[in-house]
C-alpha cells in the first residue's frame, strides 16, 4: 500500500485499524461513567423538539449562540456534562418571536418551528424565597405570572413560553425554570 | 532577476499573514457563525469533518445535502491542495505568530526536527487515527460532543462568548499553541483532523493548480529546504501536506525554488530524490 507517495507496511495498516478499534470501545466505559453523574440539564433555545435529536445534529459550530439579540445563548461548559460541551445554552433571556438562531443554523438542528408552539420549559416561583417586588409580574412579555386569592405570585404554565426572563431579573433568585423536552 | 522573484515570495507570504488576519476579522465581527458551520446569503457551507462526523451520527438526514454544504471546501482543496491551511486557518496564523514572536525572543531561527516525521506521511498515522477514533465515538453514543476537538475553528467563537468562564476550549488552544511553539505547525501535520481530511482529499488530484518548481541549474541539493518546512514535508515531493507557506522559498540559499500556479510539476531525477533528506542529530 502506497501512502503519500511512500511504501506503508500492511502489518502498520493492520495495527492502526485495530488501534483505533479497541480505542473505539472507550466511549462505552465512557458513557457508563458518566450516567451515574447528575449534571445540569441545559434549557435549549426555540426549535429543539428532542433533546437526543438535536444533540447528533449539532455541530457545534456556534453560530446560534453569534447571532442571539439579547446575548442570552452560551456555549455550555462542563457543568452540563461531556454531551453538551459546546452546545448553545439558554442562560440569558429569549425574545420568543425573534427566531434568529433557527434561522442561522447551516444544518437545521433548530428546526422551524410557529410562535406559538415553543415552549423551552416550565418555570416555579419559590414562595419561601419570593418577596413580593412585582418584578415578574410586571414585566412577563407573556402575563404568565398571576396572583392568587391571597395575594402570593404563581406562574399559569399553561401560558408560560420559558423565556427565561423572570429568572434573569428575579433579585432573590427565587424562579426555577425547568427545561422541557 | 534573482532579487525580483524572491521580492515575489515575500509577497505571497504577507497575503497569507493579511488573508488569514481578514477571516479572523471577518469570523469574530461580521460573518453569524464560525468557520466551521455558517450561513451565507441563505446557503450554508460547514468543514469536512464536520460534514462526515455528521453524515454518521445522523444517518436520516441527506447525505447528498451535507455533501452539497462541504463542496466549497472540498472542491477548492482538490484544485489547489491545503490552501486551507495555509492561508483561511485561523489556527495556523496563532500558531505562525506564536512561533515568529519565538524566534524574535531567541534571536533564531530553529528548524523543524526531521526526527518527528516517520517518512514524512506522520500526518496519516495520527491523525488519522484520531479522526477515526472521534467517528467511532459519534457511532456509538449518537451525539457529535468530540466535536470541539475536530475543529479548533469554532473555539474562538466559543471562548469569546463564554469569557469570564474558563472553558475547555480555551485550554485546547492554548495546548495547541504551547505544543506549535516547540515544534512549528505539529497540529497542523500530526493531529489535526481537518489536516488530515485535507490531505487525503489533496492525493486524489496529483496535478494541482498550484506546485513548485525547482531550477536544477541553480539547486545545490543542500536540503535546507526540508529541514526548514514546518510541516515536515520537501517541496521535491509535490507533497499533498504541503500547506504553501513558502517556507521553503524564502529560505533556499539559491533561489531555486519557486511556485508555479498552473502547470505540469516538475518531474525530479530519482537520485536527486534520495539525496534531499540530510541527517542531523
Amino acid at each position: 500500500m502506497i501512502i503519500n507517495g511512500e511504501k506503508v507496511n500492511r502489518r502498520t495498516v493492520l495495527k492502526l485499524l485495530g488501534g483505533s478499534a479497541l480505542i473505539a470501545i472507550l466511549p462505552i466505559a465512557l458513557s457508563d461513567i458518566t450516567k451515574g453523574r447528575c449534571y445540569k440539564k441545559p434549557l435549549r433555545p426555540p426549535g429543539v423538539l428532542n433533546d437526543d435529536e438535536f444533540l447528533s445534529n449539532c455541530i457545534r459550530c456556534g453560530a446560534c449562540i453569534k447571532v442571539c439579540p439579547t446575548n442570552g445563548l452560551r456555549p455550555a461548559t462542563m457543568e452540563y456534562g461531556i454531551k453538551n460541551l459546546g452546545t448553545p445554552v439558554l442562560e440569558g433571556y429569549c425574545k420568543i418571536y425573534c427566531l434568529a438562531c433557527i434561522d442561522y443554523c447551516p444544518v437545521e438542528a433548530l428546526k422551524k418551528v410557529e410562535v406559538e408552539e415553543i415552549k423551552l420549559g416550565n418555570a416555579y416561583i419559590d414562595q419561601l424565597k419570593c418577596i413580593l417586588c412585582m418584578r415578574c409580574y410586571n414585566e412577563c412579555p407573556f402575563k404568565a405570572v398571576k396572583k392568587d386569592e391571597k395575594g402570593y405570585l404563581f406562574i399559569d404554565n399553561e401560558i408560560c413560553k420559558g423565556c427565561n426572563l423572570c429568572r434573569v431579573i428575579c433579585p432573590v433568585d427565587a424562579i426555577t425554570i425547568e427545561p422541557c423536552d | 532577476m534573482v532579487n525580483k522573484r524572491r521580492r515575489k515570495d515575500k509577497k505571497l507570504r504577507y497575503l497569507s499573514y493579511v488573508s488569514r488576519f481578514i477571516v479572523l476579522f471577518l469570523f469574530v465581527f461580521l460573518i453569524n457563525g464560525s468557520l466551521s458551520g455558517f450561513k451565507l446569503g441563505g446557503f450554508s457551507i460547514i468543514t469536512p469533518p464536520e460534514g462526515f462526523m455528521y453524515i454518521v451520527s445522523n444517518p436520516e438526514y441527506s447525505i447528498f445535502k451535507i455533501i452539497l454544504y462541504m463542496a466549497p471546501w472540498i472542491i477548492g482543496t482538490i484544485l489547489l491542495g491545503r490552501v486551507f491551511c495555509g492561508y483561511i486557518c485561523p489556527v495556523g496564523l496563532i500558531i505562525d505568530i506564536g512561533v515568529s514572536i519565538r524566534d524574535r525572543i531567541t534571536g533564531r531561527k530553529l528548524i523543524s526536527r526531521r526526527k518527528l516525521t516517520i517518512n514524512g506521511n506522520y500526518i496519516i498515522y495520527v491523525g488519522g487515527i484520531i479522526f477515526l477514533i472521534i467517528i467511532s465515538m459519534n457511532v456509538f453514543l449518537h451525539s457529535q460532543f468530540l466535536n470541539w476537538t475536530v475543529s479548533p475553528f469554532a473555539d474562538f467563537i466559543k471562548v469569546l462568548y463564554s469569557f469570564p468562564y474558563l472553558s475547555i476550549e480555551l485550554i485546547f488552544l492554548i495546548l495547541i499553541l504551547a505544543l506549535s511553539i516547540i515544534y512549528p505547525r505539529l497540529w497542523c501535520r500530526a493531529f489535526c483532523p481537518a489536516g488530515f481530511v485535507f490531505t487525503i482529499l489533496s492525493i486524489l488530484n496529483k496535478k494541482k493548480l498550484l506546485s513548485f518548481v525547482i531550477d536544477e541549474k541553480l539547486c545545490t541539493e543542500c536540503g535546507i529546504c526540508g529541514l526548514v518546512c514546518p510541516v515536515g514535508v520537501c517541496p521535491l515531493d509535490q507533497s499533498p501536506a504541503c500547506v504553501y507557506c513558502l517556507e521553503c522559498c524564502d529560505r533556499c540559499p539559491v533561489n531555486a525554488i519557486k511556485l508555479k500556479f498552473i502547470g505540469p510539476s516538475e518531474i525530479v531525477t530519482s537520485e536527486k530524490k534520495a539525496r534531499k533528506i540530510p541527517v542531523i542529530e
